[in-house]
């Protein structure tokens, strides 16, 4: 009987041996280890018809230890046969790294909404609430509320979309300061991004555009405030180190007036054919609201002053990341969209 | 508007350098558009060698040392080495003359465009030599300026003082800038030096006895449209040509001088800033019929005609205003004289008038005739009514000493309406101060105001101000604020931000909304388009949208027929924006935007910010302007399986916009909608409201978008899902109980819809029920014709406890039996 033991064990161990794969190697762990009936792990239910307890001891020993055996052969060649799979597999599974990923897709904004969004953060920082108002508008909060009365040369119908007598397409954002004055009254800090339609349509000039407004209404308001809180905006937007000058002007609705011109984005101020040999860049038309206008808006100027600007979004995102033609905003054309990091860009304003 | 720097030294020093004037004008508010400085680039030439021109009685060659070597651009015109040769027809040069030579690309400052090779004769000849005419330095034109001294190659404008012209922007309520007294003004202000105005008198010596109300009458029949209307007489004229240095200021600005009479007018109009115009007064008689000149201003009746100065027939209408001789328009008023009352060879009588008219009148009248002139511009702009006898006096004395003659005494005018004085106005440094933040006292703010012409009054720290006539356009203490800080230069101003008195901003604005909707769109892959908010009318029959039977705006002036009407709905302009991509060759495009259409008719209730007196009650209301979501996407493939999944990916959009602005689902109701396919499209509803649309365009619509393959759309009202003020958000702890998920599969007819099933669902289940997801649709294979399958992947969970499975199978059982109740579903087991 010893000799069988041995003889199966030795049998175990070569099948052990020639098994290639898992499946082959389960088999063989069945068939000799299998609980109770195994070829090998069978000899412990004759144990008991040994009747010498010294035999029986002896037997049991050898017994176990051949198992013993067995089942260390048997996870040796299973880890051997796995480490085999696993090399084999990664063999397989060779990913080529140097092939460019797939591209992620995800969607881009306008330009122009990029810039409101940029703009409104800025004076969000500063306490500034954005508001909206209607596109179609009246005549009077359009034009009449803030200055200009009817025959005034602004409210040419050449520039103007009407719709009646009374109603037309906004041609600015500066109707909303009136709104915005008659809910909110004094004091009070808005921005009003939005469209704005001029009955014009050439290669500068779109029928329809967006326009952002501020307006800042407190007691002690002074052009220092104004000054200060332009200044903040356009270094913000445009760079720390953009250079700025202001000239006097003339608004309606704006007294005293003043425009803040942005050094020449192409040129730096040297001079060339974008800034028409100037070295300045109109930016943003400003001023300390007119008396009257704060009138209109139910603010009283005796204890009340405040400053305004309105700048035409698209023209600020065309000077922050150098797009050469306004029609490009207007064309939708999806592979404008994505922009390219320029190594020297126009303005210091990273890519969106 | 052109200055002539020569010009506007006649009452100015102005010696600073070009540069430093620029910036003296910039600075304080006058746009310079354009610097010519006249004469760049020609240069001081010594003629070497005349020589005859072969078969020409007058023409000459004449060689010239330009100093130094030959240019390149000029070595093919060398006869002579050294030298370059040019043609010139003027008898008066010879040998070893220093003149003036203008090579090809430059322009003599009283020529129009720039000079090229000429070819006379079978000879080229680059440039010209010029003469004293075309430099603008002389009147002499038959010619060449002989240099008394200059080196040669010496640039001109260093041997000669050339003029300079100034292109400026004058801004609107600055006509008192429209004229070369009124920059000397603001110029000698800004630099500090004095002004010497034109004399405003007729000298004595000019004057005659008798009074001009023995050759003139006035009358105005409207004082609306004309506030005063007045007149001088100057007897004895003889007309000719004006003197050379009045043909010199006209042509610096670009003027061609005619007569005396003529230029002399034109030339107050430039130096005054008021429009003149001169009729012979013995033809304004014969005209008019009466004894003396009958100046009758009114309205013209239809009708009437009047030829002008051009020789062009103008009708008229009852808007324009005229001024009559009798009964006869004998001029458009403001606009253009008459021929049959003009100025001629033979006038020895010259009725001179200066008018203030209604701005406005004048612009309707100058635009219906599309003729736009110096006076029209000017009037336009609304001139001072104390400016007209300045003007009057300042060119009948120089007619009279120019033509001989002698100016009859006295004004005969009219004068209804004079305009309010705008002053005095009370300034104080403090004020002043404040509204600039800066400080500032009241001795530097009356210097600066009086340098530019109002008379001020100091009492301490109290200003009181009186503006000049001429500077309507100042009333109020903020005006004069603005021309003190003009002058005195904003860079005196510090930069400082607003005190933080307004609290931070606690209204709900639209914005945030926008924006996350935008984050949604863009992390879905779509691409953000703008379209212009005014289409064609017949737009939104091809595919409506949500603008299906709501009535669009129409614009009254519109700039074509493609953009008539205001939008009732993004999709047709999205569309064709997603067609011209797709022709451009770019696959799979998925367009979005987010933008108002305009209902006419659907506005409850004024908008907001609305006059509270309401006034606003009285004027048509204003359109509603919904926000809308729309979207397109594009399927290359053209299959049905990608339109279908195109038409998913657009649900998908609008669930997660509705479920992060509502809280909400929205509920897809299938729906036929125009230029919908019928098989694919539903409107949405929230809440019961009907807030979108989505689906497949259908075949014919793809094809009036001239787009291959197919299309998916959708558009979504955010204005009304979006509750105002926007949804609160909280955060809830995660489930701390299992949960049991259980598959329950089901067959139905085959055109039950899901959404009923979900709703039969959620209604049967009790609160253990935390999802139900439709995960699986399948038909064929055994269920046969008219039967699909589906699978329900429910998930149940209790909140306080481990649910067992026989809760969870019995809320199943509940669920099923609903389900074949209401959908007539067979349980699969």
């Amino acid at each position: 009987m010893t000799a069988d033991v041995h003889r199966v064990a030795a049998e175990a161990l070569e099948a052990i041996t020639a098994a290639q794969d898992p499946a082959a190697l389960d088999a063989v762990r069945t068939r000799y280890l299998g609980r109770g009936d195994g070829e090998l792990t069978g000899y412990r239910r004759g144990l008991g018809k040994i009747t010498d307890p010294d035999a029986r001891r002896q037997m049991g020993q050898m017994v176990n230890e051949l198992v013993e055996r067995v089942t260390d052969a048997l996870d040796e060649r299973q880890r051997t046969i796995e480490r085999a799979a696993r090399a084999r597999s990664i063999e397989a599974e060779t990913l080529d790294l140097t092939r460019p990923a797939p591209p992620l897709r995800r969607g881009r904004l306008s330009p122009v909404t990029l810039a409101a969004r940029e703009i409104r953060r800025i004076f969000g920082q500063l306490g500034f609430e954005t508001v909206e108002g209607p596109e179609v508008e009246y005549d009077r909060y359009n034009f009449t509320l803030v200055n200009q009365p009817p025959g005034h040369p602004a409210r040419d119908s050449q520039d103007t979309f009407y719709i009646d007598d009374s109603r037309l397409l906004r041609t600015h954002t500066s109707p909303v300061q009136i709104r915005s004055m008659l809910i909110r009254g004094a004091p009070q800090r808005v921005i009003v991004p939005g469209k704005t339609y001029r009955r014009d349509h050439d290669a500068t000039h779109m029928p329809m555009f967006h326009q952002v407004e501020a307006l800042c209404i407190d007691e002690g308001i002074a052009v220092s405030d104004l000054k200060g809180t332009l200044e903040f905006f356009a270094r913000s937007f445009f760079g720390a180190n953009s250079a700025l000058q202001w000239r006097p002007h003339h608004f309606p609705f704006t007294e005293p007036s003043l425009e803040l011109e942005l050094a020449c984005v192409v040129c730096r101020g040297s001079g060339c054919s974008v800034c028409k040999y100037s070295g300045w860049l109109e930016l943003l038309g400003s001023g300390m609201v007119h008396p009257q206008v704060l009138r209109n808006g139910g603010v009283d100027p005796d204890r009340y002053s405040g400053f305004a600007f309105g700048m035409g979004i698209e023209r600020a995102a065309m000077l922050a990341w150098g797009i050469p033609d306004m029609r490009l905003l207007y064309d939708n054309d999806v592979r404008f969209l994505v922009p390219e990091a320029a190594s020297e860009g126009p303005a210091e304003r990273p890519a969106p | 508007m052109k200055f002539s720097l020569r010009w506007l030294r006649d009452y100015a020093t102005l010696d600073a350098p070009v540069a430093a004037i620029v910036k003296a004008l910039v600075d304080t508010g006058t746009e310079v558009g354009a610097v010519e400085l006249g004469g760049e680039g020609i240069v001081v030439a010594r003629i070497t060698a005349v020589a005859p021109v072969p078969g020409s009685s007058h023409l000459q060659f004449a060689d010239l040392d330009l100093g130094g070597e030959v240019p390149p651009s000029l070595a093919a015109f060398s006869v002579v080495p050294g030298t370059v040769r040019v043609m010139t027809g003027a008898p008066n040069v010879k040998a070893g003359d220093l003149v003036p030579y203008a090579p090809p690309g430059t322009r003599p400052p009283a020529m129009d465009e720039r000079l090229g090779v000429r070819t006379i004769r079978g000879h080229k000849s680059p440039g010209m030599l010029c003469s004293a005419i075309e430099l603008g330095v002389g009147e002499d034109a038959d010619g060449i300026l002989i240099l008394d001294d200059g080196t040669p190659g010496q640039a001109l404008t260093e041997a000669l003082a050339l003029d300079t012209v100034f292109d400026l922007d004058i801004t609107t309520n600055r006509p008192d800038c429209l004229c070369h007294v009124g920059i000397a003004r603001e110029l000698a202000a800004a630099l500090g030096e004095g002004l010497n105005e034109p004399p405003s008198s007729v000298p004595e010596e000019l004057l005659s006895a008798t009074s001009a109300e023995l050759r003139a009458h006035v009358r105005i029949e409207d004082p609306d449209g004309c506030p005063r209307f007045a007149t001088r007489v100057i007897e004895g004229v003889v007309v000719g040509p004006s003197p050379g240095w009045l043909r010199q200021r006209l042509r610096s600005v670009g003027l061609r001088p005619i007569n005396n009479v003529v230029d002399i007018t034109n030339f107050v109009l430039h130096e005054l800033g008021e429009p003149l115009h001169a009729f012979d007064l013995e033809r304004f008689v014969e005209v008019g019929g009466a004894r003396i000149a009958d100046v009758v201003v009114r309205r013209a009746v239809p009708g009437e005609h009047v030829v002008d100065l051009l020789g062009t027939d103008r009708e008229l209408s009852s808007d324009d205003l005229v001024v009559c001789a009798g009964e006869t328009p004998a001029s458009i008023a403001g606009v253009i004289g008459g021929s049959a009352t003009a100025v001629t060879d033979a006038t020895r009588t010259v009725l001179l008038e200066a008018a203030s008219w209604d701005g406005p009148s004048i612009r309707a009248t100058s635009k219906r005739l599309g003729l736009r002139t110096d006076a029209s511009t000017l009037f336009e702009k609304g001139l001072s009514d104390r400016l007209p006898p300045v003007a009057l006096n300042r060119a009948a004395s120089l007619i009279a000493e120019l033509s001989g003659g002698h100016v009859l005494g006295g004004f005969v005018e009219e004068w209804p309406r004079p305009l309010p004085d705008l002053g005095p106005i009370d300034l104080t440094a403090r004020f002043t101060g404040e509204l600039l933040g800066i400080s500032i006292d009241a001795t530097e703010i009356a210097t600066t105001l009086a340098q530019l012409g109002f008379a001020v009054e100091q009492d301490g720290g109290t200003l009181t101000v009186m503006p000049p006539y001429f500077r309507r356009d100042v009333s109020l203490p903020e005006d004069l604020v603005e021309e003190v800080g003009r002058m005195i230069g904003y860079s005196r101003v510090p930069s400082t931000l607003p005190g933080r008195r307004v609290a931070v901003t606690t209204t709900a604005s639209v914005a945030p909304v926008e924006d996350a909707i935008r984050d949604v769109c863009v992390g879905a892959g779509f691409d953000e388009a703008i379209t212009f908010a005014f289409v064609a009318t017949g737009d939104a029959s091809v595919l409506p949208g949500l603008g299906r039977g709501r009535t669009p705006i129409a614009l009254r002036n519109p700039l074509s027929d493609e953009w008539s009407v205001m939008r009732t709905s993004q999709l047709p302009r999205l569309c064709a924006a997603l067609a011209a991509n797709v022709n451009r060759g770019s696959d799979d495009v998925m367009l979005f935007e987010l933008g108002r259409a305009f209902w006419e008719g659907e506005r409850v209730g004024l908008a907001p910010g609305s006059t509270p007196d309401g006034s606003d009650r009285d004027l048509p209301p204003l359109p509603l302007e919904p926000l809308l979501l729309s979207v397109a996407v594009h399927v290359s493939s053209g299959t049905p399986e990608g339109a279908a999944d195109a038409v998913r990916r657009v649900q998908a959009v609008f669930e997660r916009v509705s479920r992060d602005l509502a809280g909400a689902a929205v509920r897809a109701v299938p729906s036929e909608e125009h230029g919908l396919h019928p098989g694919r499209s539903a409107v949405l509803r929230c809440n019961g409201e009907l807030v979108g649309l989505l689906g497949e365009l259908d075949f014919e619509t793809a094809a009036a978008f001239e787009v291959r393959g197919r299309v998916a759309v959708g558009e979504l009202r955010i204005d009304a899902i979006a509750p105002s003020p926007p949804m609160p958000v909280r955060y809830a702890q995660p489930p701390r109980f299992p949960a049991i998920v259980q598959d329950l599969a089901v067959t139905v007819a085959a055109d039950r819809l899901a959404g009923d099933a979900i709703d039969a669902i959620h209604e049967a289940a009790e609160s253990l029920l935390e999802d139900a997801e439709l995960y699986d649709e399948y038909r064929g294979g055994s269920l046969g014709a008219g039967r699909k399958g589906w699978t329900f992947r429910l998930t149940f969970r209790a909140a306080d406890r481990t649910l067992t499975g026989e809760e969870a199978q019995r809320a199943q059982d509940t669920i099923a039996a609903a389900l074949a109740r209401h959908c007539g579903a067979e349980i699969r087991r």
